[in-house]
This record gives C-alpha cells, structure tokens and sequence, in this order.
C-alpha cells in the first residue's frame, strides 16, 4: 500500500539507466575493449579427477600469435592452476595468452597434457562410503564413523543440532513422516558469461574491469590469489548480467591479472557457457533423510534427520536449522555432512541451501497434513513462528509476519474456493530468509541547476540505484529525475561489501536516506543565511525552502546549491557510511496450481501466487519483478532444471539446450502479492527482497502434484520420468 | 586469409574484411564495435544475439560473417532513433521488463520483428514469439505485459525522448 504522505518512496518508477540498457549503450563487462589488448583462454581437465604426469606447451608457444603460455610451472608457488591433480572437470590446468580469442583457442588445443585418471566422487550419500574414492587428495576430513564403527570418506565439515527428547516426542506423536529427498547442483544461469579486462600499469598497480556482485570482494580474493597487496588493484565493477551469487566470487580475475603483470598488455578472459555450467558457482545438491512428527491437532513436535550436502572440492556445508524452517520445534536432532566431490566448489545461489531444505522440510509437513485430516494452511498457521517467538536467526519477532503472508497468499489463490478438475492441485509452500546488512555508503552533491548527483561503491543488481534515487529524492524533495547515481570503483569509494543475500537495498538505501538527510541540514543551513531566518524556521517541501508560515519568502534547491559555491561552508554534500544494522527475517509463501498427465508425468503450471513479508515496497514494481523472477527460478529447479554428471563425473548437460532453462511459453503469469507491514532498521520499513522468493517454488510444486495425483516426488528435478516412476509405485503398493 | 563483405547494418553501408570463421556477432561487435548485442551462449540457444537479418530475426552467433554479404541488418543500436525510444523500449523500462538487461536487446529486437508481422499479438503470441529469448532475471511476466502495452501505444505517435526519463 502506497504511503501518501511520499513523493518518490513507494512508486513506480522505471530504471533510471533502462534507457542505456534498451538502446544498447550500457556497457558490460565483455564490451570493454582496449588498445594493444590480448585474450586469454583456459585449459582445463576433461576428467573429474586425475593426475598430472607432464604438461607439454611447445607446439602452443609455437603458433604465430601467441604471447604466453602459462601453467602452474610459470605461477612461482600460486595455487591458481593445477599443479599435480586436477579435481573436477573444468579444473584449470593452463592460460594462453594470444593476440585474438581464436588463435587463443587453437593454441589451447595443442597443449599436451598426460593425465593419470583417478576414481571420482560425485554423489554426496555414494561419496562418503567407507570405501569410496578420495575426491581431494591430502584434503583434511572430519572423522565420522558409520554405525560399524568404518570411518566415511571425504566429509569435510560436520554439524549438528540437538535440542529436546526427540525419541520420546516420536514415540507420542499421533503421525510421523520420513522421506528422502534429493536434489542435484543448480546453475545460476545468469545470461551474461563472466568477462574480464586487466591492464597492468608502469608502477606496478592494475585496473581490473569485471561483472561482479562486489568490487572490493574480488578485490580481496584477487590479491589472495596472487599474494599482492589490495591496494595494487584497482577493480572496476561495470553493469552486471545476472549474478544470482555466483559472480560474489572470482571467475579468471586472478588470472587476468597475473597474464597482464606477465606481458604488460590488456588481457581479456571471457568464460563461454560451457566454461560457465563447468566451473561456475553453481549451488550444491544434496541428499537429505528427513522424519518429521506431529500431534492431531497438527503441532510438529519433532524433526529428526541428515542432510549431506554434495559440497564439491571444499566439501561445503550448509545451514542446518533450514531443515527446521520459519516453525517452533521443541525437540530436534539433525546433523549435516559437507560432503566432499569432484565437483567446482558450490557457490551462494538466492537464499542459499533453502530451498533445497524448503524441499524436504515442506513436503513432509503437507505429508503430515494430509495424514492428519488438516488443512495445509491451518498445519503451517498452527506451526509458524509468532510475534514474541525467537527465530533461530537469534531475533525476537514483532509481528505475525509469516502467517499473515500465508494467509494473503491463501486469499489471493481463492485456497480452497477453486473448482479443480481431475489431476489438477494446489500446493502451498513457505520460505524464511533473514536479510543481511554490511559496509556501504553514499556520497551527494548538489549541483548549481538543483540537480543531485550520488555516488555508492553498492553494485546495482536488479534497481539498488534507482531506488536509492528514489530515497534521495523523498528527503531533498526533488523529482526522482534529478538524480543521478553512480557506481564508484575501488579506487574512488570506500570498502564496500556484496550485492547480495538481501542486504543492498537495505544497507545502500540507509546510507542514501542518512547521506540525503545531511544534505537537507546544510541546505537549511545555507538557506537560512539567504533567507535571515533561523534553520529551525525555515520547511522544505517540493523543491523550495520556504520560512514556515510565509512561503513567499522562499528560494529554490538551485539557488540555495549555487549560492553555496561561494559561501563559507562549500558546497551542499551530504555523506553516510553505514557498518552493520540490525536485520529482521522476511518470509515467503507460494501457491501452485498444476495439472498432471499421469500418462506422460508432464507437470503444467496453470497458476503461480508468490506473496511476499517485504516490510515496505520502495518501488513496488522492481519488488513484484524481483518476486517473479525468483519464483520462477524456483519453479525450474522444481520442474526441469539440475546439471547431470555422469559415472565419470562429467556434465552431460553444459549447455543452454541441454540445460534448459524456463522460457517465456513455459511460465504463466505470476501473481504477486507484497505484504507490507513495516520493519524497524530498513529504510522507510523496508526488507531485504532477493532472496526470499526462490526458497518455497519447487515445495509448492510437489505439494501441488501430491494434491494432483497422490503421490509424492521427492527428488528435483520433477521431471515427468520422475512423475511416472511415482505413479507407477504407487500402484504397486 | 580474409573475405571482403558489404553489409548495411541499421541504415549505415559497412565494408568489412571478415575471416572465414568469424560470426556475424563477432563482426558486429569486434570490429562495427557495435556491442549492443549480446553474447550469452554462442550456441543459438540464449537469443541475447538475436538481430534482424533482411527482415527476420536470427541470433547472429550462429551466422557467419561471409553469410551476411550483401545482407541488410538491424541491430539494437537501430531500434530507437537519435531522439526517441521505440514504444517497445520505452514500455520496456516503463514496465519493469529490464532487470539485468543482459537479454534484453535480444528481447527488444524479437518484439520489434513480431509487432512488425503481427501488430496485435495476444500474450500466449507474443510468449511464443519470445520463446526463443532466454531471461533468467523476470520470470517473463513483466516483459509479456511490457510488449503487449508497447502493441497498444504503436498506433499512436506516443513517442519520447531518449534523454526524457521519468
């Protein structure tokens, strides 16, 4: 709901650069070109896992228009190529560096490298058998042993959480539920490939244009990489195309680097698609044992289980209360594995490891609906977490937040009031992300014309600017119009943390909003020179500062920024510098309606209401987009999408035809509802939005396939193989 | 060894020395330096490439730069003129159907070409029409509404601006 009282907070407004993008004129990180520049191309492994025994580069250094070739030989003790096990497929093992991409191409093709191939692990529940292939070699694992006492291979980290008597809470329960859910690596699948430029410089430091989420965070981790100091770098961040928390990471940034140190020319590396789906950021899969227990009144006393997450060559793990979600559970016991594979280490993806954990945790408590005789919405309102409930986040909730989402969301799909036809269903799932909060900044100047000019070291991922216009522009009461923001690279703003987990918005927003305020209080300041009058008794309002109770004596934005030119005090600025605030969780609630042709298994979405806990909508209609896209994602891990490595290990899909991702004929439209309740710390009320919408799609679908046809899939994606093979059982048993 | 092409590319006559191997994409952006058009998979999966070649649309990574001799080409950066947006442009921004704008030029060229056959598509036409335009950021119905507003505004000269922005 529009508040009435703003201007620019709370509207519509279209992307300030949207007319750059349209036309063609926003420049990405691959269109940056410059004089003298070389590319650069990878070499990478073909097996999942295998020895180097020798590296043969002559007849590469040979072609006419190589400038380089690199290999772990030329590093001097770095660990950015493989040096003598290569861990996946798509690990790097060389650099070419040559005058044009396709001489660097063919130089890469004759390289010679005599691999010894090794045993792969590349399923987290056959990965840590007691006697399973080591997938990292001389890595350190946790010692975890099996219920005979056999020591289980390759998990990296181990966790767990206990709390309560969960054996006599199942021994009670009036239903239990226990299922096993499966879930395969997901790619971000943004549309712009990562490219990058550097340009060493005499004097020793180097300029790094990049797509990234954070300018300072690639910075940090190319100057690990290379063990140089931070303050060599320069990293310019430029328009982003699609991130989704991959690009929070380094692609061949170190690379680039080290190739333009080496041969003191501009060096670009773009990575193509198939560089992209083999070693990306992609999230993990997982396998996860659930059992959850329940009263007949529908309360959920009990969760019990294992995830193991298929953590790549880190063996990463992952955030085990998801598994218990946004509900109060008084008894638990869960342990999760960060499961060792030859894979590319996963990256952060949306809200990441919740919605693979929303899979699990949110079909069996439909299970336990339905078992029961409840309503899934009445099991998920008798569960939610409440005002005055502690979340596991650690903060004590001031409002009924999820529920009233779930019921918005409920009310918006007539739940319950539909006429469905034979194999049609609804499902309903919900999602929790609490949203973060880190360094960030904004700097304003007024020009003499009234204009307001912002720089944020925040990268814009999906509007971060215009909303911060919109911000600057409600506190100095100026048309949005008037405000220009620009991103500053490393060398022009202060540290500045990630575009990501729900936090710019939020974070860059307050510094706007606190950085606007300033500016306002040396307008005042200056205009009460100009207009005699004390600060104190002098308004602003639609572009003037006028003396409270005579607007006639006025003057304009322009004139008090122009006079200030001259005056004492300088120019109109205003600054802010924001660390941490506090944050609140956000939910999100989805409500599938699908209908199923138990003859093909073919899943088609008739219908999508994605609501969302969003505080206050700074521009509702980047939020609604924002919310589609997310709920969409979802929807494709639910239905169609997971990269698939065969025994071998290797991706049998890495491509945009064999990983297919949504379409514009396979979506419908989505229904949005914002739930806009306010929060305490966000600018205006608002919440961090990005991540919550891709947490509850992929439930909310199996949920609607169980109401369809009875019977439950369990592992992603549900692919109308999967949907016969459930039926297909079913009618067995 | 190089080829010598002649091409128009959005109005302008171009002769270029293209080598064999080289996709119309490379020839537009690497040496028209017409970046406009986006490389998202090189495989014709994506569309982010996609212009209109004498009067269809192609996604120009899958057309070799020889191909394109003698060819007519409307690219992004020919959409708009000088002064003003293209309805689909302007509906494109005004409706939220940009996010990352990575697909989006594809996105524009795609419609552009569909309202050009078809003035008024329904929503399940246009869907159809953009089916081979990948976008990852959207979910697709900002974009549907978008294009079928822009349908709308096209018989009227509503045009704006390009520096005019709301």
């Amino acid at each position: 709901m529009p508040n009435p009282s703003l201007n620019s907070v709370g509207k519509r407004v279209g992307r300030l650069n949207g007319p750059d993008i349209v036309t063609g004129r926003t420049l990405y990180a691959d269109d940056i070109q410059l004089q003298e520049m070389l590319h650069g191309r990878v070499l990478r492994s073909p097996h999942a896992h295998a020895l180097i025994r020798s590296i043969d580069t002559r007849k590469a250094r040979k072609l006419p228009g190589v400038v380089d070739v690199i290999t772990a030989e030329e590093t001097d003790g770095l660990s950015i190529l493989a040096r003598k096990e290569v861990r996946y497929q798509g690990d790097k093992v060389a650099v070419v560096v040559a005058e044009n991409p396709d001489i660097a191409l063919d130089a890469v093709e004759l390289i010679e490298v005599d691999y010894q191939v090794l045993g792969s692990a590349t399923d987290p529940f056959e990965g840590i058998a007691p006697n399973a292939p080591v997938a990292v070699r001389g890595a350190k694992n946790e010692d975890v042993r099996d219920e005979n006492g056999k020591r289980y291979r390759n998990v990296a980290a181990r966790d767990e959480i206990v709390q309560g008597d969960v054996d006599a809470a199942f021994a009670k329960a009036d239903a239990v539920v226990e299922n096993i859910y499966r879930a395969p690596y997901w790619h971000q699948t943004y549309m712009e490939p990562n490219s990058c430029t550097a340009q060493a410089q005499p004097g020793g430091r180097v300029t790094l244009w990049t797509s990234c989420q954070g300018s300072f965070n690639i910075r940090s981790a190319v100057a690990d990489a290379l063990k140089i100091g931070e303050g060599r770098l320069r990293v310019v961040p430029l328009e982003m195309g699609g991130g989704f928390g991959a690009k929070n990471r380094l692609f061949c940034e170190a690379h680039a680097v080290f190739a333009s140190i080496r041969t003191g020319r501009p060096v670009k590396i773009l990575i193509n698609r198939e560089e992209e789906f083999l070693d990306g950021h992609p999230a993990p899969g997982c396998w996860v044992r659930l059992k959850t227990a329940a009263r007949k009144d529908g309360s959920i006393t009990a969760v019990e289980g294992r995830i193991l997450w298929d953590g790549g060559i880190g063996g990463r793990n992952g955030n085990l209360a998801r598994l218990v979600g946004p509900y109060n559970v008084p008894n638990i016991r869960l342990e999760g594995f960060g499961v060792r594979t030859n894979k590319p280490t996963p990256g952060a993806y949306r809200a990441p490891g919740a919605p693979q954990t929303a899979m699990a945790r949110e079909s069996n408590i439909d299970a336990l609906a339905h078992k029961l005789g409840i309503d899934p919405i009445d099991i998920r309102l008798k569960n939610a977490v409440r005002k005055g409930d502690r979340t596991s986040g650690g903060v004590t909730l001031p409002h009924d937040w999820l529920a009233n989402t779930i019921k918005a969301a409920a009310k918006e799909a007539r739940w319950g009031k539909t006429g469905l036809k034979k194999n049609q269903g609804m499902g309903i799932a919900c999602g929790d992300w609490q949203n973060g909060s880190g360094p960030t900044n904004a700097f304003i100047a007024l020009s003499e014309d009234g204009s307001v000019q912002v720089l944020t070291g925040q990268v814009d991922i999906t509007g971060l600017h215009t909303v911060m216009a919109q911000i600057v522009a409600e506190v100095l009461t100026v048309p949005v119009g008037k405000v220009t923001v620009q991103l500053g690279d490393t060398d022009k703003v202060p540290y500045t943390s990630l575009s990501a987990g729900s936090k710019a918005a939020y974070s860059a927003g307050t510094a706007a909003r606190k950085a606007a305020e300033g500016a306002r209080e040396r307008l005042l300041q200056e205009a009460a020179d100009i207009l005699e009058a004390a600060p104190a008794d002098l308004e602003l309002k639609g572009g003037k500062v006028s003396v409270i109770g005579l607007p006639s004596r006025s003057v304009t934005v322009a004139d008090v920024a122009s006079s200030a030119m001259d005056s004492n005090d300088g120019p109109v600025t205003g600054q802010w510098i924001v660390g941490k605030i506090p944050t609140y969780p956000s939910y999100s609630v989805n409500i599938a309606t699908v209908e199923v042709d138990p003859g093909t298994g073919r899943v088609h979405l008739l219908d999508l209401v994605a609501a969302q806990d969003v505080g206050r909508a700074l521009n509702p209609m980047l939020v609604e987009g924002q919310i589609q896209g997310g709920a969409t994602q979802s929807i494709a891990y639910g239905m169609m999408e997971g990269m698939i490595y065969d025994e071998e290990g290797r991706v049998r899909n890495a491509n945009l035809l064999d990983y297919a991702i949504p379409t514009a004929p396979d979506m419908p439209d989505i229904r949005t509802v914002l739930v806009e309740e306010g929060c305490e710390h966000g600018p205006y009320g608002a919440k961090g939005v990005g991540e919550p919408p891709i947490i509850p799609g992929a439930a909310a679908v199996a949920n609607a396939i169980y109401d369809a046809v009875g019977v439950r899939v369990t592992e992603l994606p549900m692919t109308p193989e999967r949907v016969v093979a459930a039926l297909d059982q079913a009618r067995e048993d | 060894m190089t080829h010598d092409i002649e091409l128009t590319v959005n109005g302008v006559a171009h002769s270029v020395s293209v080598e064999p191997r080289k996709t119309l994409l490379s020839v537009l952006r690497d040496q028209l330096h017409m970046t406009g058009t986006k490389e998202g998979c090189s495989t014709g999966d994506c569309g982010a490439c996609t212009v209109i070649l004498d009067g269809k649309t192609v996604t120009s990574c899958l057309v070799l730069g020889v191909e394109a001799d003698g060819s007519d080409v409307t690219t992004i950066e020919g959409i708009a003129t000088c002064e003003e947006l293209h309805p689909v442009q302007e509906a494109i921004v005004e409706k939220g159907g940009v996010q990352c704008g990575f697909c989006t030029a594809g996105i524009i060229v795609s419609s552009v070409a569909l309202l050009n056959e078809n003035p008024k598509p329904t929503p399940d036409q246009i869907r159809r029409g953009l089916a081979g335009n990948l976008c990852r950021c959207t979910g697709y119905t900002k974009v549907i509404e978008a294009v079928t507003d822009a349908a709308k505004k096209i018989k009227k000269p509503a045009r704006r601006k390009v520096s005019k922005r709301k």
